[in-house]
């Protein structure tokens, strides 16, 4: 696995300022708590119900092979979800912004590169929730006139860095007139 | 409320009276039947009771309505309402993207319109409503926003240039094109399933569907050809019934239609028994598409139609103000769209194909759907599923080629266009100075295959419409697309 590097694309653009970030590593932290919450969840609902249909069908084998079945796939899939997936996704995500605006790359297996145009933004939230709050991180949300690309996030960074992201977008930004 | 006295226009005018009634939504208008049958009924049946707990969704409306005025300040128009929580919404004239006329049949009886401002904003519903006013005082609204927006740019030229006024052939051709069928069956069921409770409708479908003893009496075709032969002629004379009821809902909708441009601001009327007459500035037009239909195209015609960043409450055909022209003869396409965009020619972009794998991928994509499709099949109806198969590759082998070869995309410094589909053929072409987010995606088969999406989000896309969302895109030229896009449209401050 190529760690380290995004998704090279030569761009002609040298300055320390403009070049690729990486989210905050608490954000794996975030990450992960939050699919193991939700993992944890849809695992104890799946089992429970299984639990139930099992004793209220007499403890048949098949019924307990089912649930040793579920219970592998629940862990699988928490372990997927808690590990794997904010690993990856910590990972390969970088933004920069630069004279033009704001960018964001994401993914490996499916990567994405949403580019904003600072004179489209039409306003920018910063904001946090109470996990995020607890590890010191913040959301940039950009709004733009887009329909599909209404609204552009950016989670796990700093807080102090969501907003000077946003007073770096906003502030230098032309007067458009709307 | 008293009249300003800021100058003589700001004179605050109050909605027709009928809006009282037109003015109530279509949840209190619904009450009306109600209680029509209430008054005739002679106890209180479920009639009563519904009406009832339709008065508090009434009142709402019903004092908006009584309370509205509006009035036309030197720069924007300002609407005020309310009784107990007052509220004035100010508009200046040049955020306004359009203005909208819509008339009913009964609000043609009374020389009334329903007005809708939009301004570029994002929400769904138009910036400003009048339901309804008289049709002088619509016009006047509408000429007095025209003509302080244009006092505000550039001086406009009065007069009024015909663009395009459609024929009847045109119209018949467009609804034999458009299968809009079962707009009309849906309307027609929609009625029936509103009277069922008072008139006995007898559904024989459902009869057929439901009870397997209806089948009996029918008529059993002796041999499989027979029975083949039935069910083609009866799908082909289905279809046919669609076309024609397709046909005969473009010739309500779009009879009359003329396009006009008055300056900088196309007009368009149309609508045999409710009234349209929508009018776009022409700078506002965020992205336009040319839509090809196999049988426009075999006639020499083609449609033309726009996005403006407000946001039309799409009425349930979907019309709304983006058709430019309907059906317009090929050789007027290039006219008409340098008329919107200025200095832009379409055939003469630099138009390329999309990536070399492009149709071997849409063959193995299709393949893989006539498979899946013959599995079921033989789920079914058992092995005989697998006679799909052959005609289904064929058709795959047919399809990846038209697909491939009706793709193409083209970008400069100054425009993206992307043109893509096989019987239909639909060419979007979007300005930079336009282009709100761009974005560029790969997924699992783009890597094997060196390709990349490339998006190009524009303000009021609709969902029927034709983005710019070009797959299959040699991965380099998305690259070099993207960050030139990215460069043009940063140059470029935006224009709404």
């Amino acid at each position: 696995m190529d760690v380290g590097a995004p998704p090279a694309r030569p761009e002609a653009t040298a300055s320390a300022a403009d070049s690729w970030h990486m989210l905050h590593p608490n954000s794996l932290v975030v990450g992960r708590l939050a699919g193991a919450v939700t993992t944890g969840i849809i695992g104890i609902a799946t089992f429970g119900t299984l639990v139930i249909a099992t004793l209220g069908g007499g403890l048949a084998t098949r019924g307990l092979l089912l649930l040793a079945g579920a219970g592998i796939i629940v862990i699988l899939a928490s372990a997927v979800a808690t590990w794997i997936v904010p690993a990856r996704r910590y990972e390969y995500t970088r933004y920069r912004i630069d004279d033009q605006g704001l960018l964001i790359r994401r993914g490996r297996l499916f990567r994405s590169e949403v580019a904003v145009l600072r004179s489209r933004i039409q306003h920018t939230d910063v904001t946090q929730g109470p996990i995020e709050r607890a590890f010191g991180l913040g959301t940039l949300v950009v709004h733009t006139a887009g329909t599909s690309h209404a609204q552009i996030q950016l989670d796990g960074v700093a807080w102090d860095e969501a907003r000077r992201l946003r007073t770096d977008l906003t502030g230098v930004a032309a007067d458009d007139v709307v | 409320m008293s009249s300003d006295a800021h100058s003589d226009t700001a004179v605050a005018r109050r909605l027709h009276w009928s809006s009282l009634f037109f003015g109530l939504g279509p949840m209190a208008r619904s009450a009306l039947p109600l209680l029509v049958l209430v008054a005739i009924s002679r106890e209180l049946g479920w009639q009563f009771w519904a009406l009832l707990t339709l008065i508090p969704s009434a009142i709402g409306p019903f004092v908006r309505v009584l309370t509205m005025r509006y009035r036309l300040e030197p720069n924007e128009l300002v609407i005020a309402e309310g009784l107990l929580s007052r509220r004035s919404r100010h508009v200046p004239y040049e955020r306004i993207q359009h203005v909208e006329l819509k008339q009913g049949v009964l609000q043609r009886v009374l020389g009334v319109a329903d007005v809708k401002v939009e301004s570029a904003g994002g929400s769904e519903t138009p910036e400003a409503r009048l339901t309804v006013l008289s049709l002088k005082d619509a016009e006047d609204l509408r000429a007095q926003i025209a003509a302080r927006r244009g006092a505000a740019a550039v001086p406009v030229e009065r007069a009024d240039t015909t663009v395009l006024a459609l024929g009847f052939g045109d119209i018949v051709l467009l609804g034999a094109s458009e299968g809009r069928g079962w707009l009309v069956i849906g309307a027609a069921l929609g009625v029936l399933w509103q009277f069922d409770d008072f008139i006995d409708v007898e559904w024989p479908m459902a009869d057929l569907l439901t009870n397997r003893d209806a089948w009996r009496g029918m008529p059993v075709a002796g041999t499989f050809a027979a029975s083949m032969a039935a069910i083609v002629a009866g799908a082909l004379a289905i279809f046919l019934l669609f076309r024609l009821l397709s046909i005969g809902w473009a010739i309500v909708k779009l009879h009359g239609f003329t396009l006009t441009r008055e300056g900088d601001v196309l007009r368009s009327r149309y609508g045999l028994l409710t009234r349209f007459a929508a009018a776009i500035p022409r700078h506002r037009v965020q992205l336009l598409t040319i839509v090809e239909p196999a049988l426009l195209r075999w006639f020499g015609r083609a449609s033309i139609k726009v996005e403006t960043a407000g946001r039309f409450e799409a009425d349930q055909a979907g019309v709304g103000a983006q058709w430019l022209a309907p059906v317009v003869g090929r050789e007027r396409v290039a006219e008409i769209v340098s008329d919107v965009l200025p200095g832009l020619t379409p055939s003469e972009l630099p138009w390329q194909p999309l990536a070399e794998g492009t149709a071997a991928r849409l063959f193995r994509r299709t393949t893989l759907g006539v498979v899946a499709l013959s599995g079921v099949a033989c789920g079914a109806i058992g092995w005989w599923g697998l006679i799909l198969l052959p005609p289904g590759i064929v058709f795959a082998r047919f399809a990846a080629r038209g697909w491939a070869q009706g793709y193409a995309f083209a970008v400069t410094d100054d425009v993206v266009a992307f043109r893509s589909g096989w019987w239909t053929r639909q060419t979007s072409i979007v300005r930079a100075p336009r282009i709100q987010v761009l974005a560029i995606t790969e997924d699992l088969f783009d890597r094997r295959w060196g390709m990349a999406s490339l998006r190009v989000d524009t303000a009021g896309a609709t969902t029927k419409g034709h983005p710019v969302n070009v797959p299959f895109l040699d991965r380099a030229l998305a690259n070099d697309a993207f960050v030139s896009l990215r460069a043009a449209a940063a140059r470029t401050d935006l224009q709404w």
